[in-house]
């Protein structure tokens, strides 16, 4: 039983099926497409890899040579989890950032750690963000101003402004600016401003501070799927624009992937509303004795 | 602001609400959603009618303990050293804006600049009992909210015992209840009226009173420890070290 059980569903159930309802009829009459009808509802990433576009330049993936198994592909088929290892063949690539790529292939071919800063409580920045959401949930919260992305797993929070226009001078940080409208079902996102701190994907993409996202949610099969079309440009980093599809089901959906026996190993919240979970409530490192970095830390207080 | 996407499944909703035989229409909201700054800032909390916490013996012994091991280091003051979240009622004298964005539906979402912390407030629901709550101690606690009239009521329970109750270290237990009472006071500024509920260190309940200033011309900003932030010298009585 959810450990929300007793207060967060029972008498939703039926709220949760109206409401349901409703953003699939509020979608055909086009209203802004609603992604969270309800508290409860969180998505779940399909994959930590970027599906590539039906045709023209895709992200960065997996080397075939080396399968890929995720701890949470563990969790269902109890296979060993393997790490991400890149395809250095993809031409998107710059030589600069083919070689940085290159090199944490390297490390995890030689056994050593090649974790991103997220690991270590670092934000992970857009597009990775849409990566992140496999063991917790990604939630939204759809004001008429604004919409708050947050991941649950370490309460990271993105904003998104609704409306037209960059601020003027965009000062670089690890979320950037996002602006956002509303076209019709798609929730379209414009993110500029992302300082170079962060990994693309979980391969070590890297990319420069003229990385340029654009997002594109909507709701598909019902409503049961999330789709994100991300389109990057960076030409500091990448030879050309190139575009990824990400995935996301709803929590129950995530829930049916799993054979009963392996319940035990899900990693899922229950359903309900966001848990609270801190990344730094662990002040040292997750993993100690390695080259992890250190989680972020005030040597003096802010105020 | 109300939130055009909670009102849009608010006549949905509300059948199921009559149906479930659940109160509250959801139009009766007060006006108390978009973002906010407070315009000063206390290390110590201040009392509603002054005075002093009025603490119990075994209150006081809590408090000089965090103020000793503050002062030589024995305790950290994890809220600002790793940016863990601040806890009630310490959060709501945070000197960076924050948001009251009134959704999901059956939600109201507090998201706080400061240490990137999100307070899911689920509206209309009981507030779980303590027992319920001991598994799942939180900085930030769970909390429960409803409309009365022009207030937004918030009842928090379950929280952890990692939190101070303000920046020179008052305490509380983890058997702390908090309840809020927020509300329009002007046409620019909101009041957020705490209760502290903990008679193992407190022989009373007793009060503070959090005054924020509508500012939706700001945009809430990346907080991550240790980086240089926004300015926030416009809010009386911070001290940056």
């Amino acid at each position: 039983m959810s450990r929300h059980a007793g207060y967060f569903t029972g008498v939703l159930a039926g709220t949760v099926y109206l409401a349901g309802s409703l953003s699939l009829t509020a979608m055909a009459q086009g209203m802004p497409p609603n992604f969270a009808p309800d508290a409860s509802i969180g998505w779940y990433a399909y994959n930590r890899i970027f599906i590539p576009p039906a045709s023209g330049a895709g992200p960065v993936q997996q080397d075939p040579a080396h399968p890929y198994v995720s701890n949470d592909e563990f969790r269902v088929t109890g296979r060993q989890p393997t790490a991400q290892l890149a395809d250095l063949d993809n031409p998107i690539l710059k030589p600069w950032a083919r070689d940085v790529v290159r090199k944490r292939n390297a490390l995890v071919l030689s056994g050593k750690p090649a974790n991103p800063p997220h690991a270590s409580c670092w934000p992970v920045g857009v597009p990775g963000f849409l990566l992140r959401p496999m063991t917790q949930a990604m939630y939204f919260v759809q004001g008429p101003k604004e919409v708050v992305m947050i991941l649950a797993s370490k309460v990271e929070v993105r904003h998104i402004f609704l409306t037209d226009k960059h601020s003027p001078n965009v000062k670089t940080s690890w979320y950037g600016e996002s602006i956002g409208r509303y076209e019709g079902d798609t929730l379209v996102v414009d993110t500029i401003g992302l300082d170079d701190r962060t990994w693309v994907d979980g391969f070590g993409t890297p990319h420069t501070k003229q990385l340029h996202v654009i997002e594109r949610f909507r709701l598909i099969e019902d409503g049961n799927v999330l789709e994100a079309n991300v389109h990057v440009e960076d030409p500091g980093a990448f030879t050309m624009p190139w575009d990824a599809i990400q995935r996301f089901r709803q929590y129950e959906a995530a829930v049916r992937q799993v054979p009963i026996e392996r319940l035990a190993q899900l990693a899922s919240a229950p359903e309900g509303p966001m848990a609270e979970m801190i990344c730094a409530e662990n002040p040292n490192s997750f993993f100690s004795n390695t080259s992890a970095q250190p989680i972020p830390q005030a040597v003096v207080p802010d105020f | 602001m109300r939130n055009p996407l909670a009102r849009s499944s608010s006549a949905v909703a509300s059948l199921a609400v009559a149906a479930l035989a659940v109160s509250a229409p959801a139009d009766a909201a007060p006006d108390i959603f978009g973002t906010f700054w407070a315009t000063r800032y206390d290390a110590k909390i201040q009392i509603v009618g002054g005075g002093d916490l009025p603490l119990t013996a075994e209150g006081k012994a809590a408090y000089g303990t965090n103020i000793a091991g503050l002062k030589d280091g024995s305790i950290t003051d994890a809220a600002r050293k790793f940016c863990v979240p601040d806890g009630l009622p310490r959060v709501l004298a945070s000197p960076y804006p924050f948001e009251i964005i009134d959704a999901p539906h059956g939600q109201i979402t507090f998201v706080y600049e400061l240490n990137h912390q999100v307070r899911p407030i689920a509206m209309d629901k009981p507030l779980p009992s303590d027992k319920e709550l001991i598994p799942y101690p939180y900085f930030n606690g769970h909390s429960v909210g409803r409309f009365e009239g022009d207030t937004l009521v918030i009842e928090t329970a379950g929280f952890n015992e990692k939190t101070f109750i303000d920046a020179t270290g008052a305490p509380h237990t983890d058997e702390m209840h908090t309840l809020e009472r927020i509300r329009r006071i002007s046409p620019t500024e909101i009041e957020d009226v705490v209760t502290i509920h903990d008679p193992q260190y407190y022989t009373r309940d007793w009060q503070a009173r959090f005054v924020y200033q509508q500012r939706d011309d700001v945009w809430l900003q990346d907080y991550v420890c240790g980086e240089p932030h926004r300015d926030i010298s416009s809010v009386a009585g911070v001290r940056r070290p």
